[in-house]
């Protein structure tokens, strides 16, 4: 029972993977960069899928920049988490971020709209248990509809 | 021949579990049961022979022989290759954190073997349930252990026992949304303890539960009428419908209806046995 309270060696894998990704996701939550950063290694890749080869990097450049520039535009951003899977070597997580858009993001000028949409992170980590691997998908053509309509 | 049976719950056991069950065959059998997620959590003994389960993601995975599982949120298939053998306890939402204080997110879709769990208590107390001469004995060793696990569990009632209770009594039917605005908690604080102990988002606890309850309404029916599944399941309208059965099961309504191989195509009945409790002896 104690091995399970503690991340320790003793945890079962996914265990401590799914620990892992929500912490992400909590501190994605309280709009944190600093935090969601320090739970991905050093070279951990990110991949924010609809947006192609331009959303696709290592996650402490590419992804600190769309973090940052996110939640600059969008000061209510938040998420709730709706599951956490194990699917062989990777961790699903399903989320529903929501937020109101306050300042232009890159092209999409502000029309002061909000946002919910679902979002699937899948996660992958390394053998010391930090994230290593982030895929992100999302309906790209529903999340502008509702930031435009 | 194989037999399920449902047993009823000792009053002061109700606020955690939804019933006791057994689930026998007289002899080896080669089957594959299906089963969709059923909005509550279990502690599950095998005394039969060793079986395996898949599902969207796993092929085929052996099952600890006791184990604890958090919510499902995909249908599974349980294999059998051999004498069936199991009793066990449905427990409602939140009581596994009670017992255990596990974030209940690590356990959604997955079985943990009980013996990692709760060792000590394992040892000492699992050889009646499994060695047990018949299914009474089984059952009366099975409410014994169950009684003192639960005696230090935290018998209040959290805020999100309460929520998920109500969730899973209405059948999912429960405006989640308007639901939180009698909660004396944050939408973020209110949603974080739910999903740590129940496992998952209240919508989508909410979703389970409706797609469990819809599950239930076309047991042992290759015909059943779905636009009666569809209203009674609280379901406003067919897209929404279809989609949830998609997610959680991979086919359609009518697909699943016509395909599934759940256990009320393999038992006469499901049988609610009464039987004297004998919670004070």
């Amino acid at each position: 029972m104690e091995a399970l309270k503690h991340k320790n060696q003793q945890d079962p894998l996914f265990i401590a993977w799914k620990n892992r990704s929500v912490e992400f996701m909590k501190a994605y939550q309280d709009q944190s960069v600093k935090s969601m950063l320090a739970n991905c290694s050093k070279d951990c890749q990110i991949a924010f899928n609809p947006l192609g080869q331009q959303g696709k990097g290592n996650v402490h450049e590419v992804g600190k920049a769309i973090w940052v520039s996110l939640i600059d535009s969008f000061p209510s951003l938040d998420n709730t988490i709706n599951a956490v899977i194990k699917e062989n070597d990777s961790i699903r997580c399903e989320v529903t971020i929501h937020g109101k858009q306050e300042k232009d993001f890159g092209d999409l000028k502000t029309k002061g709209h909000a946002f919910e949409e679902d979002h699937i992170f899948i996660f992958k980590m390394d053998d010391k248990g930090f994230i290593n691997d982030i895929s992100i998908y999302w309906n790209h053509e529903n999340f502008i509809k509702q930031l435009t309509a | 021949m194989m037999s399920y049976r449902k047993y009823p719950v000792q009053k002061e056991l109700e606020t955690f579990i939804e019933c006791y069950f057994s689930w026998e065959s007289d002899g080896p059998i080669k089957l594959d049961i299906e089963s969709p997620p059923n909005a509550c959590e279990a502690i599950v003994y095998n005394y039969g022979s060793p079986y395996r389960i898949s599902n969207q993601k796993y092929d085929d995975l052996e099952v600890p022989s006791c184990f604890i599982n958090g919510q499902s949120i995909q249908n599974y298939t349980l294999h059998f290759d051999g004498k069936i053998g199991i009793i066990g306890v449905a427990l409602k939402p939140g009581a596994l954190y009670k017992l255990f204080e596990i974030p209940m997110f690590s356990l959604t879709d997955e079985r943990l073997d009980f013996t990692e769990v709760s060792p000590d208590f394992c040892s000492k107390r699992l050889a009646p349930i499994l060695n047990a001469k018949n299914l009474e004995a089984r059952l009366d060793s099975l409410i014994a252990i169950t009684e003192d696990l639960f005696t230090t569990a935290n018998k209040d009632d959290s805020i999100i026992q309460e929520a998920a209770s109500k969730i899973f009594s209405d059948k999912g039917k429960t405006n989640v949304t308007e639901h939180l605005c009698d909660i004396p908690m944050s939408r973020r604080n209110f949603e974080r303890k739910f999903l740590e102990e129940v496992g998952v988002s209240p919508k989508m606890y909410a979703k389970i539960r409706r797609f469990s309850f819809c599950c239930s309404l076309m047991a042992g029916d290759r015909e059943a009428d779905l636009m009666d599944v569809l209203h009674q399941g609280g379901y406003y309208d067919q897209s929404h419908f279809i989609k949830d059965f998609k997610y959680f099961s991979g086919r359609t309504p009518r697909k699943y209806a016509k395909t599934n191989n759940e256990l009320a195509y393999h038992v006469d009945r499901m049988a609610i046995v009464e039987k004297r409790l004998h919670l004070n002896s």
